[in-house]
């Protein structure tokens, strides 16, 4: 009698459980060596970016998205995504040392950048970490690089969070405050696709749209080898991480 | 380790330089250069930022990536000394809201001054 009770209450949580997940859901969508990825997901209520977990990045329309019955990711972005019913007001109550971080990190990611806002510190820079990366790490790189891929553009080697390859602390040079190593305009001229050299390898996403029309991935904007491409009028400033 | 302390001695203001941490965080953060700061904008910016500051890859800040001044006139009982990913990914819109006055997702120039002067406003609270 005792069992039966329990197994009824085990049930009835069970039900209690799959109420709440229909309600709002998370998923985690993930971008793996910057390829698309689609997630079953029922998109028809909205769905919210809840949490971004990679340092590339996710941004709506361009390098995220959804429809009625998936949400996709690109680029690198990983994500855990709400689904449905929006969360109204967070129960979240907040944590003073995080908060304290956040702020903290914004203040000295600027005095980071003004110690290295003029060309001439910012050359010194390049050519110093292009040495040191020259000689120490190149040949591991290329050696895995090109025998799986044969270009020198993967996604996989410049995110810190995505896949916790050690490789990718090789590129997580903290002198910078999370900027660019290198930035670089790309303009498109009509409908064609005009393209522009990458300076330098890493991992590469939109810095600053200069365009009204939109530079969304894959359709007026993507990699190709060692270019950029742009089309459709998609004008911007493009970062090397 | 090494990676960590090089970033300590870079945070030290270059002399004679005022920083303007407002310009910069447009600089940094404004994607589609429209003057100001939307929730998007902060979030891939800061991200990276965590990414940059934590030196050991190991998805906590904690030692010179957590500079214990950074916890003056926070309200911090006792000094932790770190933040997990997990802590500071919760915390990012939870701050952005706390600056956004108007709540309409960004942050205009106002705003903006108001985040980038909140280290400073806190130390000086200090008790």
């Amino acid at each position: 009698m005792n069992h039966s009770r329990t197994l009824t209450m085990l049930s009835l949580s069970g039900l209690l459980l799959c109420a709440s997940i229909a309600q709002a859901s998370t998923v985690t969508c993930e971008s793996s060596n910057g390829s698309y990825q689609s997630c079953p997901a029922d998109g028809s209520k909205g769905v919210r970016l809840a949490r971004q977990l990679s340092t590339q990045g996710c941004w709506k329309d361009d390098t995220w998205g959804y429809d009625t019955n998936r949400i996709w990711v690109d680029r690198g972005c990983r994500a855990e995504f709400q689904v449905g019913a929006q969360a109204t007001g967070s129960a979240d109550k907040g944590n003073a040392a995080a908060a304290a971080a956040v702020v903290g990190i914004v203040a000295a990611a600027a005095i980071i950048a003004s110690s290295h806002d003029d060309d001439h510190h910012r050359n010194n820079y390049d050519r110093k970490y292009d040495r040191k990366y020259d000689r120490k790490y190149d040949p591991y790189y290329d050696r895995t690089y090109d025998r799986n891929y044969g270009r020198g553009y993967d996604d996989r080697y410049s995110d810190r969070y995505d896949n916790r390859y050690h490789e990718s602390s090789r590129y997580g040079y903290n002198g910078y405050g999370g900027d660019p190593r290198r930035t670089f305009s790309c303009e498109s001229r009509g409908d064609r696709r005009s393209y522009c050299d990458i300076p330098r390898r890493g991992h590469v996403e939109v810095y600053k749209q200069r365009s009204l029309s939109p530079c969304t991935y894959g359709r007026s904007w993507g990699v190709e080898g060692s270019s950029v491409w742009v089309k459709d009028g998609c004008r911007a400033e493009f970062a090397v991480y | 380790m090494l990676a960590a302390l090089a970033a300590s001695a870079a945070d030290a203001p270059p002399a004679g330089k005022p920083v303007d941490t407002a310009q910069a965080m447009r600089d940094r953060m404004d994607r589609n250069v429209d003057g100001k700061i939307s929730l998007e904008e902060y979030r891939n910016a800061m991200v990276r930022r965590f990414g940059a500051r934590d030196a050991n890859d190991d998805g906590v800040l904690d030692g010179a990536e957590f500079p214990q001044e950074w916890l003056a006139g926070a309200d911090v009982q006792e000094a932790t000394g770190k933040v997990s990913f997990e802590q500071f990914s919760a915390e990012l819109p939870l701050v952005f809201d706390g600056f956004d006055a108007d709540h309409d997702g960004q942050l205009d120039a106002a705003e903006t001054a108001a985040f980038a002067g909140a280290r400073k406003i806190r130390e000086e609270s200090r008790p």
